[in-house]
Parts: C-alpha cells; structure tokens; sequence
C-alpha cells in the first residue's frame, strides 16, 4: 500500500469515527436525539439543546461551531505547536469554504465535517512533525518505530489532547474508542512509519470531533 | 554625521527585498539562475546566467534584427522577440522537481497594453475573440508548444493583469495540453510603463503567493492563493525524451520529436517558426500559434527553485508570526468546575480555544472565584499568546456580518470592519463609529500589503483583502486615520463623512444603484437592530414618498397602502441624508466632488449616478421652494418619475424621521437629540445617540460571545448592560468583557 492510499484510508475511518463519535456520542452519552445523560462530558446533549431550542433558553448553555476562517486558528491554538506549514495552509484554504460560513449549530453537515477531517489531519502531520524534535503532548512515543506505541503512551497522549483541544480530561469510554480503532485500523502488523501514522489518526480523531470543533 | 549614515543606510537597506536590479541581495545565494539584463551582462547577444554551479544557463536573443536596446540598467524590447536559453534547462527542471517549490523575481516594465499584442489561436472563435497572454516567462519546449512546466505572463481580464499557469501533479491540462487553472493577479497589481519588482511563489504545499512594488517601490503581497497548483512537479516535461504530437498548425499532422525544454523570456520557446503569423489576431480557424510576444524592459531575473518566504520578500513589513505558546500539558492535574468556567470565558472573548493547562485560565479562575469574573475577562483579552485574537476573530465576527448586505461572516475583511476592530482596541466612543472622520487602514510599515489610498482601498479592497490573506496581526497593524474620496484625479478629503456609514463597504453593499434607501434600512438594521419590519408602520403618511413609488400597483390603492407605504413612509423621508452619495465604478461618489452633468439635465444616465434625476420641463419645478441643491442630489433619488409624479421631489440631503413622531417610535428607540436634519453625519449622530444604539451594540456583542440571542426575559438584563455601557464612554472593548464575565452568558 502506499503512504498516500494509506492516509486515504486512514481518513476515511476517520470520518467514519466522527460520525460514529456525532451520532453514537462518543460512547458516554446516548444517541443524539435521544441524550438524557445528566454528567455526559462530551457536548453531545447541549448541541441536542441547540439544535432543538427556535427560542433562546437563557438557562441552558449554547455554543456554536467554528468557521470557515477560523478553524484553522482555532486548531493551532488548542495544540500550540507553532507555525503552520505551507501544505496546512493550502488544505485550510481549499476547504474552508465547505466549513460553515456563520457557525450556526445547524449549519453542520457531512461535508464539513470531512473538510474539518481534512484540515486536522494536516494540521496533525504538523503536530507530529514538531513532536519528533520537542515532544509535548505525544510523550515516550518512537516515530520511527514500525509498531504501534504502547497503551500507556496512547492513552497518555489522548489526555494530553484532550486537555489542549477539549479542554478537559477525555471519557474512559472515549480512550477506549479511540485506542480500540487504532489497533482495528494499523493490525499488529509491522508497517513503515506505523507509529508515526497512528498518531496522525489519533490526533486527527480528535481534532475532527465536536468536542474540538465547538465554542 | 555618521550616525546619520548609519541610519540612511539602515533605512535604504530595510526597503530591499531579495535581489537589486543588478541581482545582489540576500537571496542571491538561493537563487538556480541569475539574469542581468544590462550591457555588462549582455555580450553579442547572450546574456550570463550569474549563477554557474553546478553549470550556468545562458540565454540568447533569438532575433538580433529586432529592435531592442541594451543600456547600461536594462534591454529594452521594442519588436517581438525570443530570449532563449542556448540548451536545455536541465538544472532548474532537475532542481525544482526535487522541491516542488519555485519562485521567479522580475524587475520589468511592460510596455504594450495586451490588447494590442493579442492573437487568436481559438480554433472556433472569430479572430479577435480570444486573447492570448504574453509570455514574460516559461520553460517550455522549443517545438510543442503544449509541453510546458510553467510560465508567467501579462494577461487580459477586462484589463490587463499577470497570469501563471505552472503544470503540477494537481494541475490538469486541457484537450490542447495547456495548462488550466490559471493564477489570475487583480487588475490593479499590473501597471503600465512603470518599474515593477514581482515575485510568484509556488510553495511545496502548493500555495502560491504573488507580491508587486507599488510606484513608491514598496514591495507588497497581492495575492495568497492555494486553489490552483496542489501536488508535485513530477509531472514536468524533461529534455530528451521522445513524443509524437498533432504539428502545431496541423500542416504535417503527427510528429514525432525529441523534446528540448528551454527557458524563455519574451516569447514562447517554439515561438521561432511562427515569428511570421501576425500577433494582431487575424489568424484564420485551425492555425494555431505559439507567437506571443512581451515587449517591455527587462532588468533583473531570477529563477528559484525555492519558495521564498515572506520574510525574504517582504523584510520588516512581513506578517508577523503570532507567538507560540508552549504549555506543558500535567496530565494528573484535576480541572476544576473553575477552571472549566475560565476556559470557557476564554474561549468566548479570544475565539480560539486554549489548552486547559494555560496558566492564565487557573489566573482566571481564582479571580473568578473572588467574583471578580469582568477581572477575569480583562485578563483573557491580554494573554500574551491569545489576547490579539480578542481584536483579530471575536471583533472581527462581530463587526463582519454588519458590513455586507448578506450579513455572513465569509465576507473579506474590509474598511468597514477595519475600523470597528481599530475603535475597539483604541477605546473610542463608539458613537464616533457613525459620527466621525474616521478609518482605519494597514500602517504600511507594519503590513506589506498594497496601500495606494486610490487603487487599493478607494476603488477596491485589495489592501484589506491582502491584510486577510497574508494573515497580519490586525490588532497589531491597523492605525487611525481619515477618509477620502477618489475624485476622479485625485483623493481627497470628502464634504461629509459619518464614520462607518461612509466608508466603501457599507456604501458598496448599500447605495449601489438602487434608491439609496437601502442604506437606511441596513443602518436601522445594523445599527439599532430593527429590520424593516419592524420599523415598518402601516397608518404612516405617504406624503414622503418618493415619485418612483406607485401608488395603485396593478390598479389597485388597497395593496399600495398594504404591501408599500408602510416601510415607504418610514425610509423615503430619511432617505434624503444620503442624497449626495452614490457607488458607482468601484468607488464611493459624492456629488459635490465628483463630475455631474449640468443641472436639470433631461437625458438621465444611470451609470453617471451623480446628476439629478427631475427634468427640465418637469411642472413640479415651479413648485419647488428650495432649489439651490437640487442639482447635488444625485439621480437615483428621483428617478423613475413617471410613475407617480405627485410623489415627493428629494431636493436636498435634509432628512425626517418620522419614527420620532409616534409613541412606538419614541419609546422604542429612545431618540435623544435632532430626529430632523441635513446629510449623513447628522443622520449617523441621531442614530448613535439613540439608546436602541446602545441596546443593540449590547445585542450584537451578547450574540457573538453567547452564541445566541437574547431571550425576551432577559430584555432588562440587555437594557441595564447598555446603560453601563454608556457610562464607560461606549467603549466597546468594556461592553465585549462585560457581556463574557456576566451570568447570562454561559
């Protein structure tokens, strides 16, 4: 398989999870029409509230989504590796007109969500590419190693993700969707640069999900 | 003395951009190929590529017969002409297929208007309808036309414009083998007979970049795009390989060559067989042509197989690179429903979302805890990593929607969202928004981005579409200054001005053609957030309505008094402020600096847009008290006569708001001073002196940090934000932290 079939595929799952993340609620809440869970951490229930409220209902919490011009701002923020390289910016500026123009809630659809897919993993191959000289968020883990890094390092660099781009600690139900698709989509096969790409899947799992895409 | 030369040199020095005229400067050493242009440099005919490792690649004037000129600054090329490389450019394909990245730096001056040098090589098309761009630049084949890697050329759009096409692995070619999608500059980035010092960037990500020196020879970005030329250069056309093609004027049909890829200025590589076609367009259907001559002076060239940076172009006026935060992420550190709360606000107020291990947001949180949430906020919008976003995405978002007549946020950053951003980072009144002589533009120190006050925000937008694409740090760049108008000659200070209510994108989105009534209605509805609907008042007057209005639509009285008097009766008598003002070819007019035709001219053009619209023999002209202004009123306003003559003449810029004379009116917009008056700064103060102004700043700031509306329970809440409001002078940058740090706002 090539590198460049591969990252086809990988984000195409990736696509698949965030829907299944949108839809199923990422595991720690009911579907999305159906949320009742009172301490759902995942923003699921509230854009439930905000798709269903025409009127403004000042005691629930409302939020919208980000932007075409914004989403790429938003994402280099929450990781904070620094400049954005020259092919980021070209996917951010091919794909922000399919991003919603006013981040109305309603305003999400598949597309968008396949061009926010598309931005994060770019914005992700940055990330990765800033981890193998100074690693910050992605801690103990080989990039050039053929495996997939150990549980305790995915599971250590889901927390850190998720405590820079969904501003607190990840779901144990969400880790485990995450960590069980990355050994469902690399195998246990050894593969070039395996451990590289699983980050790359990773990080755009969770870049690409509402959590990150909502303020 | 010598600090003084110090200094001339420092200053001299910081306005060089990459290479000189002469080819020195400190991408010299980047640079694959180098070309001087002048008689140093050009000995019987060749002229020395300065960069000979690992080999030099010289090129030749293909046409010594020609008329052209060697000084001792440039060549000057008065009759089609070809400069060729004398063998295939094998070290710039080779290099620039391992980067994927290219740069060409022209210092040139076009000579020939495009229109004149066009040749029709449409197949299909009458001679003449097709017009072909000259090629400044390529690295082609010298015999097929179609194997081409790139070129850069002086293009037509309504104008003449550059142009690039460069073959990429994400750039197809058409049926022909042209290249397609073309990086098309603005018109206004394209100068006639005048020095210009270009750059085309092509990055490995596939963004390309064009940056041009304006008359002052001040280097700017033009354009940032990235839809054109994704992919690799493995695509490139190489020398010595075989190929069978259709002949290019289909005499020999198919031939088979071996390739040979040369750089070329001046003409296309395989122009030399079709020197003889004429390049005025009169080819006949099937001859096809790959003569397509520039004609100009050429100074300096340079070919790189880099992507030079903004830094490298631009030096000191380059887009600053935001800083970079670098938390280090605590994994076992507890968040806290505080900390959470301080994301939150931190969010809201900079736009972009912050790691929650961001030592201000635990800041925040402490002082959130003390309920000191406005505190709090403070604090967000002057974290050293995010506190510019406050000004550059939540301003930006607040202020964008109110520039355009479609209210979304994809509009381009313009001077009217310039200036709301530049009044909130500045404390300003923002009643001065609708009031004053006030703008705000780029410092051109700061941003190099194009800043003729004419060309680039007068008639167009580029300089605040460039500050966009090039992503400059608007809290950073934008200064304070004054409008002006473009008189046709000259800019110059305008007769009236009202804040944003004059600037060129509310007057583009709104006295466009049309009945200037448009810009009445948005400033009711940007402004003081009433949309014509509710404005509307149906047992209005309609004895101030205009002559254009028809009062028995379809023959019927009933469905005017139903369907049209009720918005009519409120705009048509407020309408008359912007009497003067029209919009028309790109640019704001104003009927006391711009050409009009002589008073009372029968023959309306619309396309004037500045002279009245009442005619000559028109009987209501006896009627009329006042006429001394009638000739400033600008056509628009009284057009369309004929269709109820006995409406009302508009034959000043005086204004009524009839709004001020019932209960609803008074009571819902707070009308506090003149509700009667004379041109659009006294319209702009009625309006910002209003309290539904300051209701409705507090709206617009609640909907963009709480991401909804205000609930109708919450109306007191809205009032009393608006009052502390007013009693912080209207600062906005106070009201967008009240509103975040306030309970309502979750």
């Amino acid at each position: 398989m090539t590198i460049k079939k591969s990252y086809i595929n990988i984000l195409v799952v990736i696509f698949s999870i965030s829907l299944y993340i949108i839809v199923g609620g990422q595991g720690c809440s009911k579907g999305f029409t159906t949320s009742t869970q009172e301490n759902s951490p995942s923003v699921i229930k509230d854009l439930q509230t905000n798709l269903d409220d025409e009127e403004n209902d000042p005691n629930k919490p409302s939020f919208s989504l980000v932007y075409g011009k914004q989403i790429l701002d938003h994402y280099n923020s929450c990781l904070g590796y620094g400049a954005v390289s020259s092919r980021t910016s070209a996917m951010w500026e091919e794909k922000k007109g399919t991003i919603s123009e006013n981040g109305k809630v309603k305003s999400l659809t598949a597309p968008m969500l396949v061009a926010a897919t598309s931005i994060a993993g770019e914005v992700c191959k940055d990330l990765v590419d800033t981890e193998k000289n100074a690693p910050r968020l992605m801690l103990g883990i080989n990039f050039n190693s053929q495996d997939l890094p150990s549980s305790n390092n995915i599971k250590a660099a889901i927390r850190r993700l998720a405590r820079s781009c969904w501003a607190r600690d990840e779901d144990p139900f969400e880790s485990q969707i995450i960590e069980d698709s990355l050994y469902q989509t690399f195998g246990t096969t050894a593969e070039a640069s395996k451990s590289e790409k699983s980050m790359i899947y990773l990080c755009t799992a969770m870049l690409s999900s509402l959590d990150t895409i909502t303020r | 003395m010598k600090k003084l030369f110090l200094v001339t040199v420092l200053l001299i020095t910081t306005r060089l951009h990459a290479l000189d005229k002469n080819g020195q400067g400190a991408t010299r050493t980047k640079a694959n190929s180098i070309y001087v242009f002048n008689s140093a440099n050009i000995i019987n005919g060749i002229v020395k590529d300065q960069i000979t490792s690992p080999e030099g690649l010289d090129l030749e004037i293909m046409k010594k017969n020609a008329l052209y000129q060697v000084t001792q600054e440039y060549l000057e090329i008065s009759e089609p002409n070809l400069i060729r490389s004398v063998k295939s450019a094998d070290k710039i394909i080779n290099a620039c297929k391992k980067s994927n990245e290219m740069t060409i730096e022209l210092w040139i001056e076009s000579k020939t208007p495009s229109e004149k040098l066009v040749n029709n090589e449409a197949d299909n098309l009458p001679a003449g309808n097709f017009l072909q761009s000259l090629r400044i630049v390529s690295l082609a084949d010298i015999y097929f036309k179609e194997l081409r890697n790139f070129g850069f050329y002086q293009g037509y759009d309504m104008g003449d414009i550059y142009k690039s096409s460069i073959r990429t692995s994400g750039n197809s070619a058409n049926l022909n083998g042209d290249l397609v999608n073309p990086f098309r500059s603005a018109k206004e980035a394209f100068t006639l007979q005048q020095l210009q010092h270009l750059f085309f960037v092509k990055d490995a990500g596939g963004t390309v970049r064009f940056y041009t020196s304006d008359e002052t020879g001040q280097v700017s970005l033009s354009a940032r795009s990235a839809v054109n030329f994704g992919g690799t250069f493995a695509n490139w056309f190489e020398s010595a390989k075989t190929v069978t093609m259709d002949t290019p004027d289909d005499s020999s049909g198919i031939l088979t060559r071996t390739t040979d890829i040369r750089l070329s200025f001046a003409n296309e590589s395989s122009s030399l067989d079709d020197f003889s076609k004429s390049t005025q367009g009169g080819e006949g259907p099937q001859k096809k042509s790959r003569h397509w001559p520039w004609m100009g002076k050429i100074y300096m060239a340079a070919i790189y197989c880099q992507a030079l940076t903004d830094n490298e172009i631009l030096g000191s006026t380059a887009p600053k690179p935001m800083p970079v935060p670098q938390f280090n992420v605590d994994i076992t550190k507890s968040i806290t429903p505080s900390v959470k709360k301080a994301e939150t606000l931190f969010n809201r107020l900079n736009g972009v979302r912050t790691a929650i291990d961001n030592p201000t947001l635990f800041q925040m949180a402490d002082l959130m805890d003390r309920g000191q949430n406005f505190e709090a906020a403070e604090l967000a919008t002057k974290d050293p990593y995010y506190g510019h976003q406050f000004y550059n995405i939540t301003v930006k978002e607040f202020a964008t929607p109110m520039s355009t007549r479609e209210e979304n946020l994809g509009a381009s950053l313009n001077d009217f969202v310039a200036t709301i951003i530049g009044v909130t980072r500045d404390g300003i009144d923002a009643r001065k928004l609708l009031t004053d002589n006030i703008v705000y533009a780029a410092n051109s120190s700061k941003a190099g981005v194009p800043n003729n006050i004419i060309r680039d925000r007068l008639t167009s937008n580029r300089h605040y579409e460039a500050l966009e694409q090039g992503r400059f740090n608007l809290a950073d760049v934008l200064e304070k200054t004054t409008q002006k108008i473009f008189n046709g000659s000259v800019a110059v200070d305008p007769v009236e001005t009202a804040g944003l209510l004059t600037t060129r994108a509310y007057m583009a989105a709104h006295a466009v053609a049309g009945t200037n009534r448009r810009p009445v209605e948005y400033a009711f509805r940007a402004f003081l957030c009433t949309p014509i609907e509710k404005l509307a008042n149906s047992s209005g007057s309609d004895s101030m309505i205009g002559r254009d209005i028809d009062r028995f639509p379809g023959g019927s009285h009933t469905k005017f008094t139903q369907n049209c008097r009720a918005c009519h009766t409120r705009l048509d008598p407020l309408r008359g402020a912007f009497s003067y003002f029209t919009f028309s070819n790109n640019q704001v007019k104003h009927s006391f600096l711009n050409n009009r035709l002589p008073a009372n001219a029968n023959n309306e053009d619309m396309s004037s847009g500045m002279k009245t619209g009442v005619r000559n023999a028109d009987p209501a002209l006896t009627q009329l008290s006042d006429k001394k202004n009638l000739d400033y009123v600008v056509t628009k306003m009284n057009h369309n006569d004929h269709v109820f003559p006995g409406g009302r003449i508009v034959i000043d810029n005086s204004y009524i708001n009839t709004s001020s004379q019932d209960l609803w009116g008074q009571q819902y917009f707070g009308w506090r001073g003149a509700t009667t008056g004379n041109g659009v700064q006294q319209f702009g103060t009625m309006i910002a002196q209003s309290e539904q102004f300051s209701r409705c700043m507090t709206q617009r700031v609640f909907e963009t940090i709480c991401k909804r509306q205000p609930a109708s329970s919450e109306n007191n809440y809205i009032q009393n934000i608006a009052k502390e409001f007013e009693t912080k002078n209207y600062k906005l940058d106070y009201l967008f932290k009240r509103v975040a740090s306030s309970p309502e706002c979750k």
